[in-house]
């Protein structure tokens, strides 16, 4: 919604309507207008507290509270039902933010960086499984150190890659899964 | 003007009435029964609020239940900064809000004069007693008439109206409910106040009403 403007002297008219003590009645209105228009406000308000409630309960109130609780437990019940969807979830938020880091871009590699991770038994990363294996990690980069953290209960594999030079933080990290040729290729695009 | 409000929170040591922030840990820590204790504590001023802002019970009651469930799923993330009272407030009113913003871009009648005939007008506050009929009805109509007088605000100038007059909160309050500026608040109030001044000027000039 656009606000309509409101003028200083309207500003100050309606700080006075509510009396306030910083508000003096704006110069060049006439105080016998002004008390009209503070009357008039002061009537309306009347008539809102007289018939509008500040406090109702809601129809039911037990009944309320009842459902409120039911929706909380279902809502965690269905959480509870799927939890490789959340772990698959979780998985990919975390390696996002490792992947969006500070110090991940200033750790990470500027020339050529291609991580090939030959695996056995290859999956969709959201279908990994303790089935997956890492067999082999290859970077380009001689002063590098990488280490591979398999979380099989919780589907997961993290290929950790330590001692790359800095690049620019606009600069794209893709993960690409391949099933052929059976290897999960990582690397940054320019 | 002094805010005329009080926050239906408990701040009492009483383990038995334990204050909201002890209550807020508690949901924090996954306990449902320190929420149910949350949610009878704040549902009237809740359900109050969005009933007042949408005119329809029976989704006044959704969007509360809503609410609440918002407010359990985003309690990990509550860090305190304002009271618990003016945080549920907030999700309270944005909830109402998106409602009836909604309702407007499909089209639906947003102050079709239907709807307010669901409120049970002036009834709960209208002072209780053996009214005659005629006085009653007088009351009931009354209230119609307000009813649909707000009903013809927007609901952002609604919102200002009813925190400003029937809640009796300050200016800064309303600004920080309503994530909105000082200006826009009393941008807002000048122009509800107008209006309804407006639509009720008989009412309030009516020689019957004192």
């Amino acid at each position: 919604m656009k606000d309509e403007p409101i003028s200083p002297q309207d500003s100050q008219m309606t700080r006075w309507i509510d009396a306030l003590p910083d508000a003096p009645l704006p110069e060049g209105i006439n105080i016998d207008e002004a008390s009209r228009e503070r009357a008039a406000a002061a009537a309306v308000a009347t008539l809102l507290r007289q018939h509008v409630p500040l406090r109702q309960d809601p129809p039911y109130p037990d009944f309320f509270n009842a459902q409120v609780l039911k929706k909380i437990r279902d809502e965690e019940a269905l959480l509870e039902r799927a939890p490789a969807t959340r772990q698959a979830a979780s998985w990919r938020d975390v390696l996002g933010q490792w992947l969006r880091t500070p110090w991940m871009t200033g750790a990470t590699a500027a020339a050529c960086t291609a991580i090939a991770i030959f695996a056995i038994n290859p999956r969709p990363l959201d279908e990994a499984s303790s089935g997956t294996r890492v067999l082999t990690v290859f970077s380009p980069e001689p002063n590098t150190t990488t280490r591979v953290m398999t979380a099989a209960d919780q589907s997961a594999v993290v290929v950790s890659v330590d001692g790359l030079s800095a690049f620019p933080s606009d600069r794209l990290v893709v993960g690409l899964h391949t099933t052929e040729p059976q290897s999960l290729v990582a690397s940054h695009q320019p | 003007m002094s805010s005329s409000y009080s926050s239906p929170s408990s701040t009492a040591a009483d383990p038995d009435d334990p204050a909201d922030p002890i209550l807020v840990e508690r949901c924090q820590r996954g306990d449902t029964a320190a929420f149910d204790v949350l949610v009878t504590r704040h549902r009237s001023r809740v359900y109050g609020h969005i009933v007042t802002m949408v005119h329809r019970e029976a989704d006044a009651w959704d969007l509360a239940q809503d609410t609440f469930l918002k407010a359990w799923k985003a309690l990990p993330r509550f860090e305190g900064q304002s009271s618990f009272s003016t945080w549920i407030y907030r999700i309270a009113h944005n909830t109402a809000l998106d409602w009836l913003r909604t309702r407007k871009i499909e089209g639906s009648a947003e102050f079709d004069d239907t709807v307010q005939n669901h409120i049970a007008a002036g009834s709960t506050t209208t002072p209780h007693g053996e009214s005659r009929p005629d006085e009653r009805l007088a009351q009931d109509e009354l209230g119609r008439r307000i009813h649909e007088a707000l009903a013809e605000l927007s609901p952002e100038h609604r919102a200002v109206i009813l925190l400003r007059e029937v809640e009796g909160r300050a200016y800064e309050e309303i600004a920080s409910l309503l994530g909105c500026t000082l200006g826009t608040v009393m941008s807002r109030l000048f122009y509800a106040r107008k209006k309804l001044q407006l639509l009720l000027a008989d009412v309030y000039r009516s020689p019957d009403w004192q």
